[in-house]
């Protein structure tokens, strides 16, 4: 595993100049974007404008700003909100963080341990009605959009029945996290069996796994030996990708919901030019994304000794 | 099937057959291209009757497409048959279940068309060779095991020290070998080569062939070769079936066959391969391919083959020819004696 772990620290260090350019591009883009922190319908008196500009060292040279900016994320700093006054951007995500982990969690379980295993099903009982029918409730599950779905079990299960609250969000219960877990989980689950049933059937007619017969395994045995982890495979290249989407894709869920998560920062700062809160989200967002993917990679290369780490 | 027994007997009076195939199909339902078509059936082995003798090689050859990789998988029950007859050691193999197939596994195993692709590339050859071993003979300690393979790797011409490696670091001819080694390291007594050397080099291909056949020799081992190449099928085998459409045309001993080809296919065929020798190859204009093979979805009436036969006439398409006793071996054909006489005479 030598050459895993130099092949990990090659890739975190090439992650560098990647997040250099995510934060290059944003801050410039954000920049050029009309409109500041400050404008308001009603214009400030110039005066105050001016202090405050001073106040977030916006009076100073671009370059200069983008300067001080790295420093600061450097030293894990992403500077203070423009919008939400007196709060660090640190601070948004650390609250924010959390509510995203509480739903997005669970989704991508469910996914694991239920997509996976009805799509290994589907496929062992391919063209049976045990492949057809959550076949067919998996590709509902994908067609019917988040922002369709949410609500409707909001209106079934909270307002009509009163069995889960309609939306909101109490730290530390976990009923408050149910429906937007199931709301955000749902298509990961149907995709995930999909993906699954796919790359099991393709690798079940390989010749290896007729080999593998011929060997006079137990079918047990060929399934979870020859094809199960060739199979995983096309799943590990959906669910790097699918973790950092439950997270920022949860933007939607987080609006219907009304939940305290990082997506709805990011929105609201987004639209008041928050450029430190952007910044900030789309850094992280950045660096999730690196390091999923290089997850994902790492699990390709231990399910599959054809890919070489050099 | 008591009268084919009669027949193979017969016209071959050998040790009793090891593996008996009686009148075996194995059809696939295909779903229709169309939202309106309907399933159609492709007969990829259709009503197949042979019997191959202990200690027997038994060479299959014919056109790609005719149904032979079909039917070496179909002896194995790793596809199923539709219809017919297996026996193996006087067993139904048919009628077995799944669990009381496996036993069976050690007796008889197969070795793949493409090496490559039949050998698990997450495994290393250690494990590759080994996996069989540990299904079917799990009573042995793992440093016996251990040195079986070992010894299998040696024996198939493999370095003991690759035994870690993984199944794609090797070329086309290792990999066969590995899959020799695989196939035989459980000490079975049939062994079916599916086209075992035809994604092969010339080079390797008679190295392989001729491993084969030293295997074959040392550990008295009953071969069923299938191959599309007639040079490699006249090296190894004593008997010679030939197959089109799934049906067979030909059977007989490979001198008799290769000397005197009986059925019109069988020439056409044997006429095709190419022969080092220019005065054979001016022969091969007499015979030339005629069209294509037809449809498995939809084969000709009566004689499958009367469509690219130089010979058909009337007969052929009402009438299907059955597999009968001619000249020391078997012809399905309704003018095999006339040709016969024919062949006699220089073409």
């Amino acid at each position: 595993m030598g050459a895993l772990a130099r092949y990990t620290a090659r890739r975190l260090l090439g992650a560098i100049p990647t997040m250099l350019v995510i934060i290059t591009l944003s801050f410039f883009l954000l920049r050029a974007a009309p409109g500041g922190p400050f404008e308001m319908q009603r214009a400030l008196p110039p005066q105050v404008k001016l202090n405050l500009e001073r106040m977030y060292h916006l009076n100073l040279p671009l370059w200069q700003q983008y300067l001080d900016y790295l420093g600061n994320i450097l030293h894990g700093n992403f500077g203070p909100s423009f919008v939400y006054r007196s709060i660090t951007v640190n601070q948004l995500i650390g609250q924010g963080f959390p509510v995203d982990i509480a739903i997005g969690v669970p989704a991508l379980l469910g996914a694991l341990l239920l997509g996976i295993p009805l799509g290994i099903v589907s496929a062992l009982k391919q063209n049976s009605w045990l492949d057809y029918f959550p076949m067919a409730v998996a590709m509902v599950g994908i067609s019917i959009p988040t922002f369709v779905l949410a609500p409707v079990m909001i209106l079934v299960l909270a307002v009509m029945l009163h069995w889960l609250p309609a939306g909101g969000w109490s730290a530390g219960d976990p009923l408050y996290a149910i429906l937007p877990a199931v709301a955000l989980g749902l298509p990961l689950i149907a995709y995930a069996a999909r993906v699954m049933r796919g790359s099991m059937i393709e690798v079940l007619n390989s010749p290896y796994i007729r080999t593998a017969r011929a060997k006079g395994l137990p079918e047990r045995t060929v399934i979870l030996r020859h094809a199960l982890r060739p199979a995983m495979l096309p799943m590990v290249s959906f669910l790097g990708p699918a973790v950092v989407n439950t997270i920022t894709g949860s933007i939607v869920v987080e609006e219907i919901f009304g939940l305290p998560g990082i997506g709805r920062f990011f929105v609201d700062g987004a639209m008041n030019r928050d450029y430190t809160l952007v910044m900030g989200v789309t850094v992280l967002y950045g660096l999730l994304i690196v390091l999923f993917n290089l997850v994902a990679d790492v699990l390709y290369g231990i399910l599959d000794p054809r890919v070489r780490f050099q | 099937m008591n009268a084919l027994r009669e027949m193979s007997e017969a016209s071959a009076p050998r040790a009793p057959a090891l593996l008996e195939v009686d009148d075996l199909a194995v059809h696939f339902h295909v779903p229709g291209s169309g939202w309106k078509e309907r399933k159609r059936v492709l007969r990829a082995v259709d009503g197949v009757s042979f019997g191959v003798a202990e200690r027997e090689t038994l060479g299959i050859v014919g056109e790609s497409g005719c149904g032979k990789s079909t039917l070496a998988r179909a002896l194995l029950r790793l596809v199923p048959a539709t219809s017919g007859h297996l026996h193996y050691a006087g067993r139904d193999l048919l009628a077995l279940d799944a669990k009381s197939l496996r036993p069976l596994r050690r007796e008889m195993q197969i070795i793949f068309q493409d090496p490559l692709a039949a050998l698990d590339p997450r495994m290393t050859v250690g494990q590759i060779i080994g996996e069989p071993l540990r299904a079917l003979r799990p009573e042995l300690p793992r440093a016996e095991r251990h040195a079986r393979v070992l010894a299998m790797m040696q024996r198939v011409g493999l370095l003991p020290n690759q035994v870690n490696r993984y199944a794609h670091e090797f070329s086309g001819g290792q990999a066969q070998r590995i899959g020799i080694a695989r196939a035989l390291a459980v000490e079975p007594r049939l062994l079916v080569c599916d086209e075992p050397v035809s994604s092969l080099d010339v080079s390797i291909k008679s190295q392989v062939i001729n491993l084969l056949q030293e295997l074959k020799a040392e550990r008295a081992l009953t071969l069923v070769f299938i191959a599309h190449d007639l040079a490699s099928v006249r090296h190894i085998a004593q008997r010679v079936l030939v197959l089109y459409l799934g049906r067979v045309v030909e059977i007989a001993s490979r001198d008799a066959i290769f000397a005197r080809p009986m059925h019109p296919y069988t020439r056409m065929l044997f006429a095709a391969a190419p022969i080092p020798d220019p005065d054979a190859a001016r022969r091969m204009r007499d015979a030339p391919v005629r069209g294509e093979i037809p449809s498995p979805f939809n084969p000709p009436s009566g004689c499958a083959f009367r469509t690219r036969c130089a010979f058909a006439v009337e007969r052929c398409s009402a009438e299907r020819p059955l597999l009968r006793d001619l000249s020391g071996g078997q012809v399905a054909c309704h003018r095999a004696e006339e040709l016969l006489d024919q062949a006699r005479v220089p073409v």
